[in-house]
Parts: structure tokens; C-alpha cells; sequence
């Protein structure tokens, strides 16, 4: 697999570098130590704010203009300025407001500014990490196909719906590659020996065996049981990995749905360097997140993972720090092998395995084109769990296997891999946000010492920085404020624990996220109330905010400021209040995003129109066409659409439904026959990639902060309709429990039971769930 | 001949009181006056003379106005409402005048009506005319014991008044004679601690006032055999004598013939203080022991001093200084428990001193832990108020009616509140009794509050940084010249070796240690700069001696053309409103100038020049710099100060001599902080503020070279594992 393509060899320019790395790293050491110093200069408060907000001027204005700050070196003085404002706040917080004003006040006080230490701290690094992204360019395949590698593809399941395990083989299958040298392979850790001979859990894992081996049968792939399930994903990849010998093995995700062109984009990169043991490719979801779904902002504002595998991911690639994901990726067998396959003490062992690769001297790559396509947690709940796993793996790294101190990785790798836990110690730093405000007007607790005129000339430019920062570096993946709402819901539930892996990081044990759920009504989730609890103490505070700025004049500046904090914490506590009215979720396959030439015609195949999709799914289509010809409701038709590359498909599907739209007439169609045309089906929906890519590099614009905050204000207006209504709804059916009990006190047992068979199916699924 | 010991001495009243004239209000009040009486002194009569003025609301049956001498009634004059205003005259029983500081007090009893009275209606008021009303003083001196202990309670008593003066003799004008010179002015001002103290300096003694005589051994000899008294010394040596003077008597000789011969006298109202030693080392030791007296021992006239030690100090230590970071109970700091009675209780005082270049920082707070207790039967609306500088700036609200002891009440006072040098934080009790109807009877006896000496003060740690040039700071306790309070590290230089150029320094000498509260022994006194001094620099001199260079960069610029600011208009920022104007030009003979720019020799240190055209003009710069009204003046970077005659004064008490102070900030500003160190970076940003800019982009540009350079180099490497160059994308 060695490539042919060699680096001119420039001797002098090797010479003149290694001569000039030295005295050029003092003088980079000495000009970093002058601005680190220039930072902690004592300047006064006017002083201080003509700095600090010129320099807000500077990166706002050149946040604004793309030809130029597109260029590296206003990149790095963009970053620069951004860290300066940064530094010059925690200095002065450190300097400056860490007063001892009794214990209960210094231990919250440091308890927040440690919050603090620890955002800013991600953010500078976030600003190394992602000083110069790394964009890759296509890597072809060599011609000569008997010199590509074997490739086994491993589909890992554990208790996931097996429909879904099949449309990811079925897909799997169509991957454009030699069909000698690939080997797919089902990995079902929901039908061990185990949990088959379990009292309870045995007939199904018995069904779900035969279903997956028939489902393996029919497509001609292997299907893997184990005895029993030990070490969860990572015992159930290595398990497989003993009893297959592809050169390359391709990890997906059961729900990961691969496009047919994703080893055509990833092989070549093993040819081109021998130490290359990992390349990741994005994870592309079709559905909308529980946050999406219930704040209604899918398809309006970017996804939270865009950021993640657009913004980051090409970022530390440029480090050689871009880690496995758990999914999408293909890792080099005689690397995995050396590490002992996916293994370590964490439950993000995925991270931890590139952590031992990146320790031994492998490289890795990321490609940033999606080529998977996967489904998201449907549930706050579940989506919760998912975060949990991830904060609680990303923790344990930070005590067991700690990268900052691990021997091998390079100094910006070992920076990288910070960054990655660091992050998730972020529930403990919006709690404290969140509760800071809230302490100081309700309790008295102080808490942060500033005056209006520092918080003016300190804070406000650090916040506006960070934001614009943000902006610049993520501004196409992530809407400003958006990272805030994440983690603001998230906090609160992600403070337990941030706190048990503290208390014991060997604790926490992998739990698998459910997917493909569907929700037959909408419902209020079960972790709405710690979270409705805390938005009433933030509301509680105001009107002792309004009496504390009467009654209390000396303390006015503190006042003031802890409004605008508390203010800010409303806005994103109302505008989540939404993400706990969990929305119906009746379809059994996501429709997604589509784009791309199609026609209409009758059965017998008169064309009927033409026009493009619009929207895209296993059970049916949306396409706006301009008909020739009336559309009938319920009558079927024949929709022909083709993929990027060229092929055409023709399938049949009754019309749904049609409304006028701009272009023409908007039709909603149900496919018929889909199991006949299941294969077809899984390809026209999964297997082109570049509509994902299409759907990525949609225009967008992206909003000011005014529009985000109206966003955000009718998010939350949504949010408390709904929740007020969940409420109510809660009430009544708890009303009606208790009108039945008061009757089975009066009139006796049976009624009990008649009323509370008459309590709505919904009501009682929703009790169920909570 | 016999010596006239009889003095008469007329003082302005107010010269005594802290404010021109005394209102007293409610139906009972009183205000004191502090009268010291020297030991010294044998007073044979005094007299009270002063004005009031009443309310006409008053009833003369119950209103009346007593005058009280340490506590003693004198007198006591119906407060007339048809007769408003009256003068008095009275005289103080010499006896009880005591050697101390006696307590002159007057005290109101006042009412309108015989019932039914609010206690403090408006219309119950007496002034008292502090600025007409004086003190006439009949006395005569004591004879000045002869013991070496009594330069600390008899010869050098703060208690003597208007204007003790000191004459240092010494042999010449060396380095050496000017160091122990000043040794002994530092000395003698300190025991007077706060009274001005006029020095002057010749080569020989100088009758009617005391003499300090500082030189070697064959000096004091030679001095001694004039005036025929045996002198035999050796080693560091003091010795205290009655003043001789040299007088000519007629006697009849032997012969029978009447002869005018001149025989030595002494006067035994002036002492004679002998500073001896035979080397300039020896001397300096005998100087300074001579300063450190400061209990009556020994009780011998001489002394041969053997050795010498001094307590190690510190950095910003000294009188009454506050350490930071450290807890201070207040009993400490000279304050003791204290109990408020009654509705209208003085106030009670805690005196210190921070550091003058404290740079006050946000979000720093001076912590007070009071324990205090008040009596039962107290209305709600009584409170213990907490004054600093004058300023109200806390209160503890006194609400329960039950009493009670408070142990451990916190009160943070930001330090922006504080000022560097001394500051006064006073505790007032507003006690009001809970039943207060109208012809009720007001029990007032339980209106007391107690302010325990164990409460606590706690100062937060500053960083020393501070804006200069800054002639206040001087004025308020001698920054920057005694950051280590025995002065070291501190250059007084004369422009000329002259006897009013030492004159002038002694007096500044004096006033820097009675600023100071410690005797400035580390302070170097010369006739020139050293090259390159990097300590503090004063110079005293007139115009013409003063170097050119140090000339050219004072605000004032004194040369050939003078360079001259004339504020134009008020502006917030009074650089900026500073007309400059070029001219030939000269001082005034009686106009003396201070200005203070940074030292020509370091950055972040200061130098501070005294300056007159002439002699005259140098003599009345001394005796101005003691004046509260041109110190209280000070501010800014020059002061410009005009001898002026008052006649009205004149008139009034004998003396006309006044001042009138112009000071202005009208040349560039620098920085100094601790220890007078700056660092270079930081002091050059201070001081150009757009060099931090610069210095800041340059930085910036730099890094990001680098960066770019680094990253280039990072990318080629990244791409080069995966055999790729950047030609590929």
C-alpha cells in the first residue's frame, strides 16, 4: 500500500529550517513571554477599556470580512487579539475580585471562578486547536484493484430494531469495492449465548438472532453472536476481530447507514502513508436532535454535531490529533492489533484506542465529506444519556488514562486531547453560571467583585470576544448562543456526573443510546422538573433584585450586573423550556433533506411533470413538481429521480397528499411495493453522499444576534405554551386519579378500577415513561 | 544684670481649635480647647478674651454659658436673648494651669421654654467667635534643668507654643557637619512632634532661644574657651548647660579703678546642647542618641555615649503606620474602649497612617470587627455612625430595644475611602431615647453605647503605585523622601553651601520627621549630587545656585527665558488648560517656589526643588514650609509661594506676617512604586501611554510571523506523512 508519490527532497531548505528552529523558537518564547506580560500590564480602568474595546473593534470588524480573514495570518491575529482580551480578563478576575469576604462567599466565589478558569481555559485552546484547519483533498484508489486492501465492515448492534440493522447492511453491501475483498459482518451483541439463555430477555434475543441471521443470509454477510457480553462495543468489535482478517476494517454504527462511495474516498489514504492506522469521516444525521426536534430549529439552524465534524475535527487533523468516533471510521488491523484492539479503561474506549494509537507514532486523517448517514437520539432522555456517556467517558480519560501526561503523544496532540475532556467538565461551569446570579440576589452570597465600570471595561469585551470568536471559528456550523443553549440544558443533568466520576472514575459502565424510537403523542419529559425548578429560583431572584436596588443603594453595580448575567440565563432557560415537551415522533423512517433532478408520470408512463426533490425517506418521497396534468389524492404514479453519479430509479408511489408551493405544487408520496424495492430504495436514500454534502454547503445565512435572540424568544414562548399545557394535562390525569380514589374511598373498591381503566391509553403511556 | 524672664504672649484662639468658630446647639453642649502650657513656662496670668453670639429665642432665666478649665467652672454668663451677642473677658486661674495640655471648655445649658421643650429645636444655638477670641499669656521662663533627659520633656516640649526655635551651630559647612546637622533637626522636630519649630543655623551661639552646638571636640572646645568654660571630652559625647553669653561689667580691681571687663553669664531660660565626638562618625552617633531621649533618664549633664542601636525597620513603617494584611486590635492603635452617653456624645477618634503611594484597587475593603454593646430602652432610629476623613461611610443601626453586646460586627470600608497618609476614623453615637412625647420626661441615662478596645482592624495588602509628581504626598507624611522612614536612600543637597541654604534644610528636615514620626538618620546630606544617585533627591538653594539641567525640568522652567504656565480657564484636566509663556522674567525677592519633577538621575525617582531668588527669600521659605495653611495648600507639581502682610492680623495679635499659595500640576506625570523601584517596561507605559500600543502591535506582528512561520512549517510536515505537498488542494 505504499504510494508512489514522493516529497522533492530540498536539502538546503531542510538545512536552512533546522538551523533557523532554534533561535526562532527564543525569539517566538520571548515575543509569547512580552505578550503574556503586555497582558498583565496594570492599566487603569479607562485605560483598559480604550484597550479592550478597540481591540472588540478590531476582531468584529475583520470577523466581517471574509476575503480577508480567510488569510492565515489575519487568522492567527484575529485568535491573538481574541486570547489578549481573554487573558487580560482572567488576570484581572485573579488579580482583582478574588476577595475573602467570609467562607460561604470564598467557597462559592472559587467555586466560580474555577467555572470560570475552565470555559476560558477550553477556549483558549479551542483557539491552538483550531488556529489552521485542515482541509483534505480526494485521495483516488490506485487503478490496479488487486493491490487494494481487504476490507472487513463491522456493524456492531446490541438491542437496536433490526429493521434499522438491515437498511445499514443492505447499504453496506452496495459499497462501491471489490466484492473479494470485502467482507461485511453483523455483530449482534443483542443475541449472545448470554442473554439468549437469560429468563427474561431470551425470547427476544432468540427472535432478534434469527431475524439478523436471516437479514445476514439473505444479503450474503456474516453474522457474529458472542457467549457473552463483555466489555460492550469494544469487546464486541474485538471479538469479530479475532475471527476476521480484512487488512482495513470499517466500524459503523448499526444506524449508520454508509453511502456507496465511502471506501472509494478513505482507502486511498492507507496507500499514501504507512503509519496511517485511523481515518474518520463524518457523522451525518438525518433526523433532528431532541433539541431540534422540540425547539423546532432542524433544518434552521445548523446541527449541533456540524460543528463538532466540520469545525473541529478538520481543525485537529491538522495536529494529527483527529481521534475515532466509535463509527465511520476505518482503522488499519496490524495497528489495532498492536494495541490490543478497541480497549481501554474508559467507555469512550474509541477515544482512548486513538489516544494509545497516536502514543505508539500512528498517524490519522479525517475526511470531511459525510459519508455515513445516522439517526439521533429521539429523546431528551435518551439524548441525555448519550451526553452522559460521552461527558462520563471523556472524564475518566482525565483520570485514567490522561493524555495531557501520556508518553509518545506529540505537545499539540497532548493539547488536543485536553481540549476534549476539559470540555466536558463544562456541567459543572454552567451550573455555577447559572446558580451564580441567583446566590448573590437571593442569599446575599457575594460571590464576584466588580464594579459596573470594570464589569464594562473587563467582562463585556471578554464575553462579545468569545462570541465573535466563536462566530469566526464555528460561525458556519454553530449559531452564537447556540453552544450556550446546548450547554445550559445539558448543565444541569450533566453536573451528577461530572460529580460521580470524581468521586470514582472506574464507575460509570457504557450504556448504548437508544435510537429509531417513535413517539406516539407528545409528552412532558421526566427531567422537566429540576430544570423548571431552577428557571422559577431565576425568576424568584428578579423581584429580589428590584428590592435589593431599592433598599440596598451601596450595592447597586452588584445589582445591575448580576441582573444582566440573570437576564442572560432567563433567555436561555425560557428558550429551552420547549426541549422538555417531548414532540409525537410517528414516522417509522426520518425524512430527510433532498435535492435533485425528478419526474412525474402515470402508470403508464404518460410524464405528468417535472420538477425536484424536496424531501426523502424509506416509505415515501416529497418532490415539488409543475404537473402537466391534474393529480389525483390516493391515485399512484411513477417518481424518477437519479442519484449523483448517473442512476436512474423508477419507483412507484401513491400521491398523499399536494399543496401549491412556489415552483409549483408540492406532492407528498408514499412508496409502493418497498419491499420489493427495498435494495433500491436503501440506495436512492442512503446511497449517494453528495446530497449530504449538498445539504452541508446549503446557502445559509446566518442570523445577527437580534434575530437569534427573537429565535430564542419564540422558542421559548413554544416551550411554555406547551409545558403549560403538558401541565395541565399532568394535573388533570392526576386529578383524575385522585377523583377515583376519593370515589373508591366513598363508594368502594370497583370503581377504583373503572376509573382508572378510563384513563386515556396516552396518559397511561406517559406515566409509564416517567 | 539681671534677665528679664517676663514674657507676654497674645495667641489667636483658633490657632488652638480645629475650626474658626463653635456652634453649639440643643439644650446642652459643650466644646473643649486644648491649651498647652510648656514646662518651661510659669505662667502668672492668662486671660480669656473672646465673643458669642446667642439665639434671641433663648430664655435668660435657664439659658447660660459656661466656661470650664479642666473641668473646673470658671464662669458663667446668662445667655440674654435681648442682648444677643457679648464679649467676654476672663481671666484663668493661673493655678490651674497645669504644665500639660489643660482643657478649656465651654459648655451650653439652653432653653426657650420651661416645658414641653423638643431638646434640639433649631433656635437653641450660641456661637462662640473662635477667630476673634485669644488667649493673653503672662509668663516667665523656669530655669532649664540641667540634665541630659531633659531635651525630651523640658527643652524640646511639644507643648510650647506659637513657634519654638532652635539654632544649630556647627563649624563649617561640610558634608559632615550638614548630616549631623540635620541628625539633631530631625531629632529636636520629632520631640516637638507636631508644633512648628523654627531652626536657624550660624557659626556661633545665638542668644535667646535654646543652641545646639554639633561639632568635633577641638570645636566645642574652642567655642567653650570664649566662653571661658572648661571642656574635656573624648569619644561620642552630650552634655547639657545653660546658655553663656558673653556680657560686659564695670567692677571696681584692685587698684580701685572701675574697669569694663567681659565675663561669661548664662541664661538659664535657654539650654545649651554640647554634640561631640573626634571623628564625623563619632559625632553622628552622639546626634542621634541625642535624638532617641525619649524618657527621663539619665538625670547626669553629660553623657559619654559608647554605643548605639536602633530597632530594625522596615519599609512604610513608622508613626502610627499600618502594616497591611496584618490584624490590629484597636487598643493597639491608641484606642480605648470608649463609651457614648447621652443624646449628643463627642465623638471618639482612631488616628493612623497608610502608606501615601497605596494604588487603591476595586474590590478591596478595609475590614472593622467592632464589639460594642448599648443600653436597653433605645428608639429605633438610634445608630452608631462611622466617620473617616470627615466623610460619613457606615453605619450600624441600633434597633433593639432589649440592648445587647455585639462581638465580631463586620464592616468593610473600601479602601478608596482611605487616603495615603494619616487618617482619622471617628465613631459617633446617635443614642435616642425611646419615649420622646412632648412634656414626657426624656430618660436619657440609659443612652450609652460602649465601643470595646478589642475590636479589630484589618488593612487589605496593596501594591505600592502612584502618580508623581505629587507635592501633597510630601506634605501629608514626607513621600517620597521617607518610604523607609529613617529617610534612607534620600538626598538633601544644598545648591550652595550656605547658612540659609541649611536653614532651609533643617526646617524641611523637621517637617519630613514630624510628617514622618521617625528620626531620619538615613538620610544623606551634601552639597552636591553624585553622578548617577538613584536614590530621592531634594534640593534647597536659591535660583542662581541650582543647576540649569535640573532648572530646565521643573514645570517652571527658571533660566535665561523662563518657560511659565498660566492656567487659562477651569478644566477637569489642568494640563490641558495651561497656557505657556516664554519670557525674561524674574522672581520675586520674598517669593519662594516648590516644585517636584522626576530625578535626572533615575526613572521613577523624584527630585523637589526649594527655591527662592534670594537669601531673604530662602530664610521666609523656611519659615513658610510650617505653616498648615501653604502645607494644606500643597498639591501638584509646583507651588509658588508670596509672603503677604495681614495688617488685620497685625492689628489683631501682633503678627501680620501671612502666605498666599498658588499650586498647580503643569508638568509631565511619571509613576514610582514600591521601594521607589519601577520597572523600566512599566514605568515607560505609564508614562507613554501610546507606547504600550506600539510595543503591544510590534509584540503582536511578531508573534504572528512567527505563528504563520511555525504553522507553514506544521501544515508542510502534516502533509508530508501522507506524501501530499500543498499543491495537491
Amino acid at each position: 500500500m505504499q504510494g508512489d508519490k514522493t516529497l522533492p527532497n530540498n536539502n538546503n531548505t531542510l538545512l536552512l529550517n533546522r538551523a533557523l528552529t532554534y533561535p526562532l523558537t527564543v525569539f517566538a518564547l520571548t515575543a509569547l513571554a512580552t505578550y503574556l506580560y503586555f497582558a498583565a500590564a496594570d492599566l487603569t480602568d479607562t485605560q483598559q477599556g480604550i484597550l479592550a474595546w478597540s481591540l472588540l473593534l478590531v476582531i468584529f470588524f475583520a470577523a466581517r470580512m471574509p476575503r480577508i480573514n480567510k488569510q492565515l495570518w489575519v487568522r492567527i491575529a484575529f485568535l491573538l487579539i481574541a486570547a489578549f482580551i481573554t487573558l487580560r480578563y482572567l488576570i484581572w478576575r485573579a488579580t482583582s475580585t478574588l476577595v475573602y469576604t467570609g467562607p460561604v462567599d470564598f467557597f462559592f466565589m472559587s467555586l466560580l471562578y474555577i467555572a470560570e478558569l475552565e470555559v476560558a481555559l477550553v477556549y483558549i485552546i479551542n483557539m491552538f486547536t483550531n488556529v489552521y484547519p485542515l482541509e483534505r483533498p480526494a485521495v483516488a484508489l490506485p487503478k490496479d484493484e488487486s493491490t487494494w486492501p481487504t476490507v472487513d465492515i463491522f456493524l456492531p448492534t446490541y438491542t437496536e430494531d433490526p429493521d434499522l440493522v438491515r437498511i445499514t447492511a443492505t447499504a453496506a453491501t452496495q459499497i462501491d469495492y471489490p466484492k473479494d475483498k470485502l467482507n461485511i459482518y453483523i455483530l449482534d451483541d443483542g443475541s449472545t449465548d448470554a442473554r439468549c439463555q437469560h429468563p427474561q430477555l431470551g425470547s427476544g434475543a432468540h427472535y432478534r438472532r434469527r431475524k439478523l441471521k436471516a437479514v445476514a443470509d439473505k444479503l450474503g454477510i456474516g453474522y457474529i453472536a458472542r457467549k457473552e457480553n463483555k466489555h460492550a462495543k469494544a469487546g464486541n468489535i474485538n471479538y469479530a476481530l479475532a475471527r476476521t482478517d480484512g487488512e482495513i476494517v470499517l466500524v459503523l454504527d448499526c444506524d449508520h447507514v454508509p453511502a456507496h462511495d465511502i471506501l472509494q474516498h478513505t482507502v486511498g489514504w492507507f496507500f499514501k502513508d504507512p503509519k496511517l492506522c485511523l481515518v474518520q469521516t463524518p457523522h451525518f444525521f438525518i433526523n433532528p436532535d431532541p433539541l431540534e426536534k422540540n425547539l423546532g430549529s432542524f433544518h434552521k439552524a445548523p446541527s449541533e454535531n456540524e460543528m463538532f465534524y466540520r469545525g473541529i475535527q478538520p481543525a485537529i487533523d491538522f495536529w494529527d490529533a483527529s481521534f475515532f468516533c466509535g463509527s465511520a471510521a476505518l482503522l488499519r488491523r496490524t495497528a489495532l492489533e498492536e494495541v490490543g484492539g478497541i480497549v481501554g479503561e474508559t467507555i469512550t474506549e474509541d477515544c482512548e484506542t486513538s489516544i494509545n494509537l497516536h502514543a505508539l507514532g500512528y498517524h490519522s486523517v479525517y475526511v470531511g465529506r459525510p459519508m455515513v448517514c445516522g439517526l439521533s437520539p429521539e429523546t431528551f432522555e435518551d439524548f441525555l444519556l448519550q451526553r452522559t456517556r460521552w461527558c462520563q467517558g471523556m472524564l475518566q480519560l482525565f483520570f485514567l488514562n490522561n493524555p495531557t501526561f501520556k508518553k509518545g503523544l506529540t505537545f499539540a496532540q497532548r493539547v488536543c486531547y485536553t481540549s476534549f475532556y476539559m470540555y466536558w467538565f463544562f456541567g459543572f461551569a454552567r451550573f455555577m453560571f447559572f446558580v451564580a446570579p441567583s446566590l448573590y440576589l437571593l442569599f446575599g452570597i457575594q460571590i464576584y467583585h466588580a464594579s459596573l465600570q470594570e464589569a464594562l471595561v473587563y467582562v463585556v469585551p471578554h464575553i462579545f470576544g468569545s462570541l465573535i470568536t466563536m462566530r469566526y471559528l464555528f460561525g458556519k456550523y454553530r449559531w452564537p448562543l447556540f453552544s450556550e443553549l446546548y450547554e445550559s440544558v445539558q448543565g444541569l443533568f450533566l453536573l451528577p456526573a461530572v460529580i460521580g466520576v470524581v468521586e470514582n472514575p472506574k464507575a460509570p459502565t457504557f450504556k448504548v443510546t437508544p435510537k429509531g424510537k417513535t413517539l406516539d403523542n407528545d409528552f412532558l419529559s421526566p427531567l422537566a422538573g429540576p430544570f423548571y425548578l431552577m428557571f422559577s429560583i431565576m425568576v424568584l431572584s428578579i423581584p429580589t433584585a428590584i428590592y435589593q436596588w431599592v433598599y440596598n443603594p451601596y450595592a447597586q453595580d452588584g445589582i445591575i450586573i448580576c441582573l444582566v448575567w440573570l437576564t442572560i440565563n432567563l433567555v436561555l432557560t425560557f428558550s429551552a423550556l420547549g426541549v422538555f415537551w417531548e414532540r409525537q415522533q410517528v414516522r417509522t423512517y426520518p425524512r430527510a433533506w433532498a435535492d435533485g433532478p425528478a419526474g412525474m408520470s402515470d402508470v403508464m408512463g404518460r410524464e405528468l411533470g417535472t420538477g425536484r426533490l424536496h424531501d426523502l425517506s424509506m416509505s415515501g418521497v416529497g418532490i415539488v413538481v409543475v404537473p402537466k396534468a391534474r393529480l389525483d389524492l390516493n391515485e399512484e404514479y411513477v417518481i424518477t429521480t437519479y442519484s449523483s453519479w448517473g442512476r436512474e430509479y423508477k419507483l412507484r408511489a401513491k400521491l398523499k397528499f399536494q399543496r401549491p408551493v412556489k415552483d409549483g405544487v408540492y406532492c407528498g408520496m408514499a412508496f409502493k411495493n418497498m419491499e420489493e424495492n427495498y435494495e433500491d430504495l436503501v440506495s436512492l436514500v442512503y446511497g449517494d453522499s453528495q446530497r449530504w454534502v449538498d445539504f452541508w454547503n446549503r446557502e445559509t445565512v446566518q442570523p445577527s444576534l437580534f434575530d437569534i435572540a427573537q429565535l430564542f424568544l419564540k422558542m421559548g414562548m413554544y416551550g411554555v405554551s406547551h409545558s403549560v399545557t403538558g401541565v395541565a394535562s399532568l394535573l388533570r390525569y392526576y386529578g383524575r386519579i385522585l377523583m377515583a380514589l376519593w370515589r373508591h374511598l366513598s363508594e368502594g373498591m370497583g370503581h377504583y378500577y373503572i376509573a382508572v381503566k378510563s384513563v386515556p391509553a396516552r396518559a397511561r403511556r406517559k406515566r409509564r415513561d416517567s | 544684670m539681671p534677665v528679664v524672664n517676663a514674657e507676654t504672649l497674645n495667641i489667636p484662639l483658633y490657632k488652638l481649635a480645629d475650626a474658626k468658630a463653635v456652634n453649639m446647639r440643643c439644650t446642652g453642649s459643650e466644646h473643649s480647647i486644648v491649651l498647652p502650657i510648656p514646662k518651661r513656662w510659669k505662667v502668672n496670668k492668662a486671660t480669656l478674651n473672646f465673643r458669642y453670639q446667642n439665639s434671641s429665642a433663648l430664655l435668660k432665666r435657664t439659658s447660660q454659658l459656661e466656661m470650664l478649665l479642666n473641668d473646673v467652672p470658671l464662669a458663667q454668663i446668662r445667655l440674654d436673648p435681648l442682648s444677643s451677642k457679648g464679649t467676654v473677658k476672663l481671666d484663668l486661674p493661673p493655678v490651674l494651669l497645669e504644665s500639660d495640655f489643660n482643657r478649656l471648655t465651654f459648655r451650653v445649658a439652653q432653653h426657650y421654654s420651661t416645658q414641653c421643650e423638643n431638646p434640639c429645636a433649631p433656635e437653641l444655638w450660641t456661637r462662640i467667635e473662635l477667630d476673634d477670641a485669644s488667649i493673653e499669656l503672662d509668663y516667665e521662663y523656669r530655669d532649664v534643668p540641667l540634665r541630659i533627659s531633659a531635651v525630651s520633656d523640658f527643652l524640646f516640649d511639644p507643648k510650647l507654643f506659637p513657634e519654638p526655635q532652635l539654632n544649630i551651630v556647627t563649624e563649617t559647612l561640610s558634608d559632615e557637619d550638614l548630616t549631623a546637622a540635620t541628625i539633631v533637626a530631625s531629632g529636636v522636630a520629632l520631640r516637638y512632634e507636631f508644633r512648628k519649630t523654627l531652626f536657624s543655623t550660624s557659626e556661633s551661639l545665638e542668644q535667646g532661644k535654646d543652641n545646639v552646638l554639633v561639632g568635633s571636640h577641638e570645636f566645642i572646645k574652642r567655642v567653650m574657651d570664649y566662653y571661658e568654660l572648661p571642656y574635656e571630652a573624648s569619644g561620642p559625647y552630650l552634655r547639657v548647660l545653660h546658655m553663656p553669653k558673653r556680657v560686659q561689667v564695670t567692677r571696681t580691681n584692685r587698684e580701685g579703678k572701675k574697669e569694663t571687663v567681659e565675663v561669661t553669664r548664662f541664661d538659664k531660660r535657654f539650654g545649651l546642647i554640647l554634640i561631640a565626638g573626634e571623628t564625623a562618625e563619632q559625632i553622628k552617633v552622639a546626634a542621634e542618641t541625642m535624638d532617641i531621649l525619649s524618657i527621663p533618664f539619665p538625670d547626669s549633664a553629660e553623657m559619654q555615649v559608647k554605643g548605639f542601636s536602633m530597632p530594625k525597620i522596615a519599609q512604610y513603617s513608622g508613626k502610627k503606620m499600618l502594616t497591611t494584611d496584618r490584624l490590629y486590635r484597636l487598643n493597639n492603635l491608641n484606642f480605648f474602649s470608649h463609651t457614648f452617653k447621652g443624646m449628643s456624645s463627642d465623638k471618639a477618634q482612631l488616628i493612623f497612617r497608610v502608606p501615601a503611594d497605596f494604588r487603591v484597587k476595586p474590590n478591596q475593603y478595609v475590614k472593622l470587627s467592632l464589639d460594642f454593646s448599648f443600653g436597653a430602652g433605645m428608639r429605633a432610629d438610634s445608630s452608631l455612625n462611622i466617620i473617616l476623613n470627615g466623610n460619613h461611610v457606615n453605619a450600624i443601626h441600633i434597633n433593639d430595644e432589649q440592648g445587647g453586646l455585639f462581638n465580631d460586627y463586620e464592616i468593610n470600608l473600601p479602601t478608596h475611602l482611605f487616603k495615603g497618609g494619616e487618617n482619622i476614623l471617628e465613631f459617633e453615637a446617635v443614642l435616642t431615647p425611646l419615649i420622646t412625647e412632648r412634656c414626657g420626661f426624656i430618660q436619657q441615662e440609659n443612652l450609652f453605647l460602649t465601643l470595646f478596645d478589642s475590636s479589630t482592624l484589618v488593612f487589605p495588602s496593596m501594591p505600592h503605585r502612584v502618580e508623581m509628581p505629587n507635592l501633597e504626598l510630601l506634605f501629608v507624611n514626607g513621600f517620597p523622601y521617607t518610604r523607609w522612614p529613617d529617610g534612607y536612600e534620600t538626598l538633601v543637597s544644598l545648591a550652595a553651601p550656605s547658612r540659609s541654604n541649611l536653614t532651609l534644610a533643617l526646617n524641611l528636615v523637621g517637617i519630613l520627621t514630624q510628617k514622618n514620626g521617625y528620626p531620619l538618620f538615613g538620610l544623606e546630606v551634601s552639597n552636591q549630587v553624585p553622578d548617577h544617585y538613584d536614590g530621592e533627591v531634594v534640593v534647597v538653594g536659591e535660583v542662581a545656585q541650582v543647576e540649569n539641567e535640573w532648572l530646565s525640568r521643573a514645570p517652571l522652567r527658571l533660566g535665561e527665558f523662563n518657560h511659565v504656565p498660566y492656567p487659562v480657564f477651569e478644566s477637569w484636566d489642568e494640563r490641558s488648560s495651561l497656557a505657556f509663556s516664554i519670557q525674561r522674567s524674574e522672581m520675586g525677592d520674598h517669593q519662594g517656589m516648590i516644585t517636584q519633577f522626576e530625578s535626572p538621575f533615575k526613572i521613577g525617582r523624584t527630585m523637589t526643588l526649594f527655591t527662592a531668588k534670594t537669601t531673604q527669600g530662602i530664610e521666609r521659605l523656611s519659615d513658610a514650609l510650617w505653616e498648615f495653611s501653604v502645607q494644606g495648600a500643597a498639591r501638584g507639581d509646583l507651588m509658588l509661594i508670596d509672603y503677604v502682610f495681614n495688617p488685620n492680623q497685625f492689628e489683631r495679635f501682633g503678627d501680620g506676617r501671612d502666605f498666599r499659595v498658588t499650586a498647580l500640576q503643569a508638568g509631565k506625570t511619571f509613576y514610582t512604586g514600591k521601594g521607589g523601584s519601577v520597572n523600566p517596561v512599566q514605568f515607560y507605559l505609564d508614562l507613554y501611554p501610546w507606547l504600550y500600543w506600539v510595543a503591544l502591535a510590534v509584540c503582536g506582528a511578531l508573534l504572528v510571523l512567527l505563528i504563520y512561520w511555525w504553522l507553514v512549517r506544521q501544515r508542510q510536515r502534516r502533509l508530508a506523512q501522507s506524501h501530499l505537498d500543498d499543491h495537491h488542494e
